[in-house]
């Protein structure tokens, strides 16, 4: 192969090594990343460094997508008094799926942190903001409750339950 | 064995050369066709996902994350200087994104527009941290392929060299991604007993197209077969992905359960995110190939026929050659 061949010069060769052992260390990287493995953390300074590098260039990282188990989808509920009274499942106005998907992944990142209530004051300032006529704002979080098969068969389907509710007052 | 040995021949010279000549620039637009259909489909509700008034302000996630962590809120002090603030600033970055997907898939100054867009991708990532899933993580992945492999291949080059290490280092990566989510999930029960499928399929924002559930009542058995294929397809990726001999079955199943996961889950652009990524690592040569059937563009083809009978001298037959 022409790319190999006695002609090629010395720096050529150079950056040609210095490439592949970046591809090395890459490879690496991932291999060490997925198995949850840092070598390197004993190395101080280093290791922030190699931590952001591989972070923003997507080197470090793991893939457990719907794994071990899938976790049951979450819900938001928005209750105000009225008059009128509003009722409305965080999502449910959005028009696209990816919306919808996005939103899950946020309910998911504040599961998974154990900061539900928090979520809920940003759904609740969010809801003061668009709604200043409401004073008493009452949030709801929840999950979905998956039939099983057998259950389905039968007629039972997927269902809301609740886990936590806060209630919010605005304050002029 | 030598080392040109190991990185080009034992695949194949065929798959070597052909192969590396196109899947950076089949990847680079693949992924913006993908990234773009997710970008509209996100347009419709950025105001909820990122930004000052979004159900987590931008400004939250940007404070949440590492002060290396690319946010928009590095730009904020440019931003602010055109008179972009607040919710202007989080929109003009998204429309510049947009535009640059759109040169991205038209392979217009490749190098650069990938670095721009993995640039704008890892900001707008930043400041809507929590909203992170699946498809963010691989786009981050497949962008900085985009950066890494060679804009342009010109046959007998060095950069034929450079684009199929990269091309290799890809596929690598594809096998470590599919190996270890299987395994992640062989850990459980659910797979196994086909526990995980129904539970995805009965979640309200994964409806898709199609309601399966209906049939799997009927046939409990094919949650379970789904889910153990699912496991199958997953660990044994690399066992039959990387010789070519299996990787014409195995491509397309793979390809097939992506599709399942878009028909019956509504999860497109990650399917189409994973369908792209596999097909620009294992099957640009079959791509390459169709493409060159079906436009009539006899070089390709004609190429390959001839790396095909044998060990030619690539430079006399093609000399200097550019493939985008």
């Amino acid at each position: 192969m022409r790319a190999f061949s006695p002609t090629r010069t010395r720096m050529q060769l150079i950056y040609h090594a210095l490439f592949f052992t970046f591809v090395l260390m890459q490879a690496a990287l991932i291999l060490l990343s997925s198995l949850n493995q840092r070598p390197w953390s004993w190395w101080k300074r280093g290791a922030n460094l190699i931590d952001a590098y591989g972070a923003v260039t997507g080197t470090i990282g793991m893939y457990p997508f719907f794994a071990p188990a899938v976790h049951p989808q979450w819900f938001v509920q928005v209750h105000a008094a009225g008059p009128p009274v509003y009722d409305e499942v965080l999502g449910s106005g959005l028009l696209g799926q990816e919306g919808a998907l996005k939103l899950a992944s946020i309910e998911d990142s504040f599961v998974r942190s154990s900061n539900i209530p928090l979520l809920l004051e940003f759904v609740s300032r969010q809801f003061f903001e668009r709604h200043p006529e409401y004073k008493t704002v009452t949030i709801t979080f929840g999950y979905y409750r998956v039939p099983s098969l057998t259950a389905w068969k039968h007629g039972e389907r997927t269902s809301m339950t609740k886990s936590m509710d806060m209630t919010f007052q605005h304050f002029n | 064995m030598s080392f040109d040995a190991i990185f080009f021949r034992s695949a194949g010279a065929r798959d070597a050369t052909a192969s590396s000549i196109s899947w950076a620039s089949m990847l680079r637009s693949g992924l913006g066709c993908v990234l773009l259909f997710q970008t509209l489909g996100l347009w419709l509700n950025l105001k909820e996902i990122m930004g000052p008034g979004a159900t987590v302000p931008s400004s939250i996630a940007e404070l949440v994350g590492q002060r290396w962590e690319p946010s928009v809120r590095w730009l904020t002090p440019l931003l602010s200087h055109a008179g972009l603030e607040g919710q202007k600033g989080y929109v003009f970055c998204f429309a510049l994104y947009t535009s640059l997907l759109l040169l991205l898939i038209v392979n217009l100054r490749p190098k650069l527009t990938s670095i721009l867009v993995f640039v704008l991708h890892s900001l707008i990532l930043g400041s809507s941290r929590f909203a992170i899933y699946g498809i963010d993580i691989l786009a981050n992945v497949a962008l900085f392929y985009c950066v890494l492999a060679p804009a342009r291949v010109t046959q007998g080059g060095d950069t034929v060299w450079r684009s199929t290490l990269v091309l290799r280092l890809l596929q690598f990566h594809m096998v470590v991604v599919y190996v270890t989510s299987g395994l992640a999930k062989a850990i459980g029960p659910q797979w196994w007993n086909g526990g995980a499928i129904w539970l995805a399929l009965g979640m309200p924002a994964l409806r898709g197209l199609v309601d399966a559930r209906p049939l799997l009542a009927a046939f409990p058995a094919l949650a379970t077969l789904a889910g153990v294929s699912v496991l199958v397809l997953e660990i044994a990726y690399p066992f039959f992905m990387l010789p070519k001999a299996t990787r014409r079955v195995w491509l397309p199943l793979i390809i097939a359960m992506h599709l399942g996961i878009g028909l019956f889950l509504n999860m497109w652009s990650f399917a189409l995110m994973m369908i792209v990524l596999n097909v620009c690592a294992f099957g640009s040569e079959y791509v390459a190939r169709l493409s060159g059937r079906l436009s009539g563009k006899a070089r390709n083809v004609r190429e390959e026929q001839f790396l095909v009978q044998g060990e030619i001298d690539h430079d006399e037959h093609f000399p200097q050659t550019v493939v985008g």
